[in-house]
This record gives structure tokens, sequence and C-alpha cells, in this order.
């Protein structure tokens, strides 16, 4: 049976050939099919006020996008699925100087000449209305970030998404509270003469009349205003319950060490944007004792997140790369990162239409909260603000009440 | 109806304001009115100083009143450096091309000062607290800022009147030509006005940094309420300087309590226009 | 200014070169540079029609800006109320702004140097004021237009396009006939010039009425090709800008707006993209410089050389 034996060697030595051949094959067709790094990175590009009136939030929110391009390229890239590709992010932006001729330029430099893939917004209603109407002109898709005037998302625009909560709705808490404490309140707004402002103050006054607040007051201050004790002393003879309202960093800061010297005594007082940091706390010290603000995010909340990193992995993350604390700009920066990754990821593609519709379907909850859109503007309505209170030097957030780390102090103590 | 309380609190309230105002402007008229130069620059000077004393009083938590005579003489030293460094060119300049020199002045200044300080809204919480007088609340501050200020407005009036370099100064600014011919050295008291003229500007930016928030960007504001204080008050004229930045404060706060404080830019703006149209019209 | 009056060589010749260039985009029909060259145009446009009245009579402009604010407004609102072609409300652009110029030029023309300055330096923010206080306008928030029209890159390019080319060819024409030499004149010497006959008043109010109206159709252009008209149009940074490319180039002469424009833009936009936090130090410094080493303006380095400057000068 010599020729059976040679048979089952040759039979045999066909099957290892045949399996190898097989296993080769298998991982042949994986690596021909496995996704690749693409070669180009996925460019985003924004402009972003590295100088000028909103350097501050602007170099946050900055750190943000940064710590964002890190995370995501440390993990690989995102996942394209219609190209079968990882793409690496890199971010093209330029100092705006807070000023809108820069941003037109610049979002026509970008789209243009940079030809990024996709856009952030600049920080600010103002300067994000007038980055939108170039980017809705190309049809290119912008993640609107730092922004939130109810204007900017009435336009009609369709190829825009939100990530804070609608600046109609950042003063709505502190009346609900009034609401809560006190039996027909009055309020006064006040506010700059700034388009971010006067869509929070539009937004308030409605609310406040919905819900029968009589408000006493209503006007607006100049951007260049150095001394806002005109304004105090008028409401302060109005004897209001709230002053609620403000603009950015430097009025709002004078506004409350000028409420103080002119004894403006009200239960509650809620601004708009610079409590959030500890600048803030800097300028004015105990003065700051019991004054509101609204805001986006802060550390001490505890969603339920299901997708991208912890808080406490951001937070470690930011300050190591930063050395110093995240403010909401950094969070919501970051946040607007991971719901684009998810949007990408959703749709399986880069093309600026599809991919906004892509958003229309997406429902995550972030470190930073719940995002959701609505489907027609674009506007955000899933993402809740928290109200945080300085109390005692520290920032703590007292609304709503299921996430507070401190019970509101109301009315607020006399200056 | 016609409330006696707020109408005092308005006027104590412009008048405070006002006479910051009013102080901010001298430097920028001295300078004007000596030298001919228009500076442009002079907002980020005065945000300068006003970091300067920020930073003083983080360091050493002195009260800031107490940074006065260190921003009076870095503003002297400033001001005269300048003016030894480059100021007899730009003196020589068409008005409008030194304008543009202290445009470049202004952004080097300014964007130095946000890169060095960041860009955070800053202010010193020192004595934010008032006192009352019949119903009327003063600032208190405000009010050590306003005698400071007035303090330091005499000793530079009775500098420019009674000393001898104040005469020349006052030669100079009357007739520059009669000047140099009567044997004054018409450039050192040139730099000495710089000097002067800068030391001032940093005085007022130490006063505003004791009474309100700044940031790197604030001076554009401060530069445009000077502008309007020198011209109603005359280039060169520091009296009438001071009263028309006190006038410009009781307008606003005036304007902002009995009507709105939103109107209150173009209200200065047609009292400014009507103000020039009556004084200077063809002037040169 | 003898040498001023040389048959126009060199300044022509560079004008002729960049609308040659500027060809270029609209027949590649690249967006990318057609956006690029629309922003230097407008700002060569900004810089010529500032010439009218800065340069050329030397009354130093601040509110320059308000007059284009209020073209874009003109522009912007009509659009948002008749929902109709915004290209068609341009003639507004410029008749309402000269309407105000014509108005308001009479009593502030009287005011001469840095008082003019000063004056106008108050108007923008005025006119601003006045703006964000009305409600049609949307208080502060101002009138995008985007829903109301298609907008075409071609079309916003080619008006801007045509709108520098008329700008050109005005100036050329002011440095060619009696009346440019009678706007030179108030710059060297308004009393002289008075006293020789000029009527100086009428003279002065023309350049800026007509300067004033370019102003508007600019800002009106500027609007459509935005798609919004807001409070940031009366941007004294702006006016600033524009102001200090002209002084840089050299007021009142052909070459200098163009030499200015291209100093501003390519520098400026330069240290932008190189250096995100020191650019605006470094630019500031570069004026400086540029004032000192060159007070009258970089065209002028020609009359260094007068043999040169001889044969192909007018600036």
């Amino acid at each position: 049976m010599k020729n059976k034996a040679v048979s089952s060697t040759v039979v045999a030595a066909l099957l290892i050939v045949a399996l190898v051949a097989v296993v080769a094959g298998f991982f042949v067709y994986q690596q021909l099919t496995a996704p690749t790094v693409a070669e180009k990175p996925l460019r985003i590009g924004f402009s972003i006020s590295i100088s000028g009136d909103f350097a501050v939030p602007g170099r946050k929110q900055l750190e943000g996008f940064e710590l964002w391009k890190d995370w995501i390229n440390a993990k690989g890239g995102i996942f394209v699925k219609d190209q079968n590709k990882y793409y690496k992010v890199e971010l093209v932006y330029y100092d705006d100087k807070s000023n809108k001729d820069e941003v037109i330029r610049l979002y026509e430099k970008l789209i243009n000449e940079d030809k990024v893939d996709i856009l952030f917004s600049p920080y600010s209603s103002t300067l994000a209305i007038t980055a939108a109407g170039i980017t809705e002109k190309y049809g290119r898709l912008m993640i609107v970030v730092g922004a939130n005037s109810d204007r900017i998302f009435q336009q009609g625009y369709r190829y825009i998404v939100g990530t804070y909560t609608p600046a109609s709705k950042m003063l709505t808490q502190a009346i609900d509270i009034l609401l809560e404490k006190i039996p027909n309140p009055t309020v006064a707004i006040i506010f700059k003469d700034d388009a971010f402002a006067k869509s929070v103050a539009d937004g308030a006054k409605a609310y406040a009349e919905q819900k029968g607040v009589r408000v006493a007051a209503f006007e607006m201050y100049p951007r260049d205003a150095k001394d806002l004790s005109p304004i105090l002393t008028k409401v302060k003879g109005l004897n209001v319950d709230a002053v609620l309202g403000g603009g950015h960093y430097e009025d709002e800061v004078l506004l409350v060490r000028q409420a103080k010297e002119l004894g403006v005594n009200v239960k509650l007082m809620s601004l708009l944007v610079s409590p959030s940091l500890p600048a803030f706390y800097d300028a004015l010290k105990e003065t700051s004792e019991g004054i509101l603000a609204p805001s986006h995010w802060e550390p001490q909340t505890k969603p339920n997140i299901n997708y991208g990193p912890t808080i406490n992995e951001f937070m470690t993350q930011f300050r190591q790369k930063w050395n110093s604390e995240p403010s909401y700009h950094s969070a919501a920066a970051f946040a607007a990162g991971l719901y684009l990754t998810a949007a990408i990821e959703k749709g399986g593609t880069l093309d600026n239409a599809k991919l906004r519709q892509a958003f229309n379907d997406l429902d995550i909850t972030t470190f930073y909260g719940r995002l959701k859109i609505d489907p027609v503007t674009g506007n955000q309505v899933g993402h809740e603000l928290v109200l945080l209170q300085w109390q005692k030097g520290q920032k703590q957030v007292v609304w709503p009440k299921d996430v507070a780390t401190a019970s509101l102090v109301f009315p607020k103590p006399s200056w | 109806m016609f409330n006696p309380e707020i109408f005092f609190q308005a006027l104590v309230n412009g008048l405070l304001m006002g006479t910051v105002y009013g102080i901010a402007a001298v430097g920028l008229s001295l300078i004007w009115g000596v030298l001919g130069v228009v500076n442009l620059a002079h907002g980020s000077f005065i945000i300068l100083s006003a970091y300067l004393t920020y930073w003083f009083f983080v360091y050493t938590g002195l009260p800031p009143l107490s940074t006065v005579p260190l921003s009076i003489v870095l503003g002297f030293a400033a001001g005269y450096l300048l003016y030894k460094a480059v100021g007899q060119k730009v003196v020589s300049l068409d008005p409008s091309t030194s304008v543009l020199f202290f445009f470049g002045l202004s952004l080097l200044l300014s964007n130095t000062i946000l890169n060095l300080w960041g860009p955070d809204v800053r202010g010193i919480p020192w004595l934010i607290q008032s006192f009352q007088i019949a119903e009327i609340r003063v600032s208190l501050a405000r009010l050590i800022t306003l005698a400071t200020t007035i303090l330091c407005f005499i000793s530079l009036y009775i500098l420019i009147q009674r000393t001898y370099i104040g005469k020349a100064i006052r030669a100079v600014v009357i007739n520059r030509v009669g000047a140099a011919a009567v044997g004054i050295d018409v450039h050192s008291i040139f730099a000495v006005s710089m000097g002067i003229g800068i030391g001032v500007t940093f005085f007022s930016g130490t006063m505003i940094a004791m009474v309100n928030p700044f940031t790197p960007a604030s001076g554009e504001g401060y530069l445009m309420y000077s502008f309007a204080s020198v011209v109603l008050g005359g280039v060169g004229n520091i009296i009438g300087t001071l009263l028309a930045g006190i006038l410009m404060g009781l307008v606003e706060s005036f304007i902002g309590v009995y009507f709105s404080q939103s109107i209150s830019p173009a209200a200065a703006f047609i009292i400014l226009v009507l103000v020039i149209l009556v004084r200077y019209r063809g002037a040169k | 200014m003898a040498q001023n009056r040389q048959p126009l060589k060199i300044g022509v010749l560079g004008y002729l070169l960049v609308f040659g260039l500027a060809v270029v985009p609209l027949l590649t029909g690249s967006p990318a540079s057609m956006a690029y060259a629309w922003s230097f145009l407008q700002m060569l446009a900004l810089v010529l029609s500032l010439n009218l009245i800065t340069g050329f009579t030397g009354y130093v402009n601040f509110g320059h800006i308000a007059f284009y604010g209020v073209g874009a407004y003109a522009v912007a609102y009509l659009t948002t109320t008749t929902r109709i072609d915004p290209y068609l409300f341009i003639p507004f652009a410029a008749i309402v702004p000269a309407a105000i110029a014509y108005a308001i030029g009479r009593p502030l023309l009287s005011i001469r140097g840095p008082y003019f300055a000063i004056t106008t330096l108050g108007l923008g923010e005025a006119v601003r004021v006045i703006i964000v206080n009305i409600p049609q306008f949307n208080y502060s928030e101002g009138l995008p237009i985007a829903a109301y029209f298609r907008y075409n890159v071609f079309n916003s390019y080619i008006a801007m396009y045509i709108t520098v080319v008329a700008l050109f060819l005005t100036t050329l024409l002011l440095r060619r006939t009696r009346y440019g030499a009678m706007l030179e004149a108030i710059r060297e010497d308004e009393d002289l010039a008075e006293s020789m006959g000029v009527n100086t008043r009428k003279a002065k109010l023309a350049a800026y009425v007509l300067s004033a109206a370019a102003a508007g159709v600019i800002g009106g252009l500027t609007a459509i090709t935005h798609v919004y008209a807001h409070p940031g149009f009366f941007s004294i940074n702006l006016n600033v800008s524009v102001l200090a490319s002209l002084l840089m180039g050299g007021g009142g002469t052909l070459l200098g707006p163009l030499v200015g424009a291209s100093i501003f833009y390519f520098i400026a936009d330069a240290l932008l993209i190189r250096f995100p936090y020191l650019h605006l130090v470094i630019f500031g410094a570069v004026v400086m410089m540029i004032t000192l080493a060159m007070p009258r303006g970089l065209s002028f380095i020609l009359y260094r050389y007068p043999k040169i400057s001889q044969r192909i000068a007018d600036v």
C-alpha cells in the first residue's frame, strides 16, 4: 500500500496548503477590508477670539477643542463608514479678534482656501450669527458652540447644530425660583447692547410676562459703559424683587460692584456669564455673595453618561494638558467635538448635508449633559442649564434641586 | 413726579464718575495742547497703569492708593523716554501721520497687556462699600478717588501755573515759535510735557483700577470719553478738560436716570458736535 | 506738488495689473480665490473711497464707517421688507448716505484739523447707537438677509470689481482735472485756496458726499456678500484700518491706496496666520516703523529718486 501512503501524505500536504491558503486568504481579505487610517486628516475649521472682548471665553473654548482633538486622536480618530477609514482630526483656526469683519473673512478663508471639512462656530452669538451666514452660503455644516441667541436659529438655516441651551431660556430658572419663593414678584431686566444679551433679555421678558411676573424695567445699557450707576439708580427707585440680566464680563462685574455701592438691595440677582469664572470672585471677593448665574455645565453635575468620557476623565485630562480648571466653555467645546464624532459615526459619512440629517436622530448624554436638537432649526432642545450661586467664596450649583451641591440662599443677603 | 432722592443720587453719581472721566482726559489734553499730537494710544496707557496697579495690589496686598506715587513716576518716565526716543520725529510729522504712529503704539501696548496678563476681567476688591447721607448713597472708593484726584489736580495746576517749567509749557501752548524765540528750549519742554501727560494718565489709570473693573480691551471706551472731554473743555486747557469730564459724567447720569442709558452715547455726541460747531468753526 | 502732475504711469500700471489679476479668479471660477480676492478688493475700494475726502482734502475722517454701515442697512432693510433681489437696492445704498452726508457735511466740514477727526470719531458710534435703538432694525441683532435671495459668489465678485474700477476711474479723473487740483489746494492750505478763488465749501462738500456715496455702495455690497447687516458694520477698528492703509500708502494719490491696501491686507493676514497670539503686537510695531520711516506714505518712496520718479511717477 505504498501508493496509498504516498497519497495520504499528498492529501495531508494539500490539506495543509489549503488550510494555510484559506487562513492567509482570510487574513488578506480582512486586511483588504479592514478600516485604514486615512492619509489626510479630517480638517475642522473655526475662528476663535484670542484677543478682544471675547478673549476669555474664546481661549477657554479653544482649550476644550484642543483637548477633544487629543482625546479623539489618541483613540485612533473618527471612523467614517462609507470610506471605511479612520480619520485623525486636525484643527484649523485663527484669531478673529472678537471682530465680525474678521469672522467673515476667516470663514470664507477656512471654507475656500483651507478647505476644511466641517466647521465650529466662533464664541459669542454676535460672531456665530455672522459666521452662520457664511457657512450657510456654502452649505457647510457648522456646530454652534458658545453661542445661543435664538435668532441664529430663526433664520431658516439648514446646516447649523446648537450645543448650548437657547439664550431665551437662560433666565427662566431664576424666574421659576422667584415664583416659588414669593407671591407676585416684580423684576427689572437690564442688559448690554449686544445680540446675545438682547436675546436673553427678550426671552426672560416673554417668560416673565407669560408667568404673570411684572417686568418693572426693561432697559439696555451701552456697550462701552464705564458707569452703570444711572441705570441702577433708576432700578433702585422701582423697588423690584429681582434684577436679571447683564452682558459679559467687565460690565457684569461693574454692575455688581455698583449695585452694592448704591445699595440696590434685591432678593435675587442673576447675571448671565461672568459668575461662572473664578475671575468674577477675584474681582469682587465677598461682594459676590449670593449672586446667581446660569451655567451650561458645572463639574458637580451628574449626567447619566452614555457617550464619551466621564466628568472625572475630562477634568483630569484637562488639568493635565492646560494646568488650569475647565469652564463650561471648555466642556461645551469638548462636547461639541463628541457630538460631531457621534454624528459621523452614526451617519457614516463626511457629507455635510447627510451629517446634518444624522444629527436629527441623535440623542446622547455626554459628561456635558444631554444633547438633542430640534430637527428643523438645529437649535438645542436636550441640554439643560444649571443655576449656580456664589456662597462664601465657593461656586455652588443650587438649581435644579436634584443636582444641587448646596441649597439656594434666598433671599440674597443684603450687601 | 419729582423725587429729590433720585435727583441728588444722580447728581452724586455723575460727579463721582465725571471726575474720573475728567482726570483721565487731562493727560491727553496736555500732550495734544503742547506737542500738537493726538495720542491715540491714550486708552492703552490708562489700562497699562490699571494693570500695574492691580499687579501691585495682588503682590503686596497694600491698598491701591499707595500705588499712586509709583504710577506717576513710572508714567512720567515712560512719557519722557518715549519723547526722547522718537518724539522729535513724531512731532515733526503731519498730524494725520502722527495719529497713525499712535495707532500703531496702541495696538502694540494693548496686545502686550493682553499677552502679559491674559484676557480675564480684573478688578480690585478694595473698599466696595458706601455710606449714606439722607438716603443718598456715596461709594467710599469713589469718594477717595475724588479726593485724591482733586489733590493731584491741584498739584498739577500749581506746577503749571507757578513754576518755571509750567510757565514755559504754557508759553509753548500759546505760541511755539515765540517761546523758542525768547530762549525756551522747546524740545526739553516737549519731553517734560509728554512725561507729565503720561504721568497724569497713569495716575488716572490707578484711579480707574480702584473703582472699575477692566480688561485689556477697556482702553477704547476711556479713549472715547477722553476725546469728548478734551474737545469740550479745550485742547491744552486742563481745567476745562477736567470740568468737561465732570459734565459728561453728569449728562450721562441724568440721561440714564430720566430717559434711558442706552441713548447716552448718542446724546453725548450731539452735545459734542454742537459745542465743536460753536467753538471750533474754522479753527485749525 | 509739481512733480505730482507728471503723466500718469506707474499708478495706472499698478491698477491695470491688479484688474488683470483680479479677472483670473473669474476665469478659473474657483470660489476660494474669489472670496480671497473679494476681501482684498473690498479693502481697496474702502481705501479708495476714503481717499476721495481724506486723501485729497486732508480731512482725516474717522466717521467713514457710518456711511458704510448706513449703506449696508439700507440694502438689508429694503430686502427684508420687499423680499426682492438686494442688488436692486444698491442705488439706495448710495443715495441714503449721500443725503446724510449732504445734510451734515456743511457744518461738519467747517470744523478743521484734529477737531474734524474727533467729531467724526463720534459719528459712527452715534449712528450705531441710533440704529440699535430702532425696533425695525432688530436692535443689536441686525438684519440677516440670507433667507430672501440666492447668494451667488460671481455676482458679488463682479459687483465689487466694478465698484473698484469705478473708484479707480474717479480717482484718475480727480488727478487730472481742475476740480481735483482744487481739492489738493485745500489740503495744502485751505485759506490760501479760498483767497485764490476756490469755493472751498462747495468743493469739500462735493468730495464728502461722493466719498459717502461710495462707502454706502461698498457697505451695501458687503451686506449682500455677508448676507447680513449688523451693528458690527460701524466698527471703528475697520475705519482705523482703512485710514491706516491710506496713510501708509500715501493719501491723495492714485498708487497710495493700492500700496496701502496691499500692505495692510497681506502683511496683517500673514502675521495673523503665523503668530496667532502676537500678530497685533508685531503689526503695531510695523505701523510705527512705517510712519517714522516714510511719513508721507510708502508710495512717496519714489520721490527719493527724482530721476526715476520724473519718468514713471504720478503715484
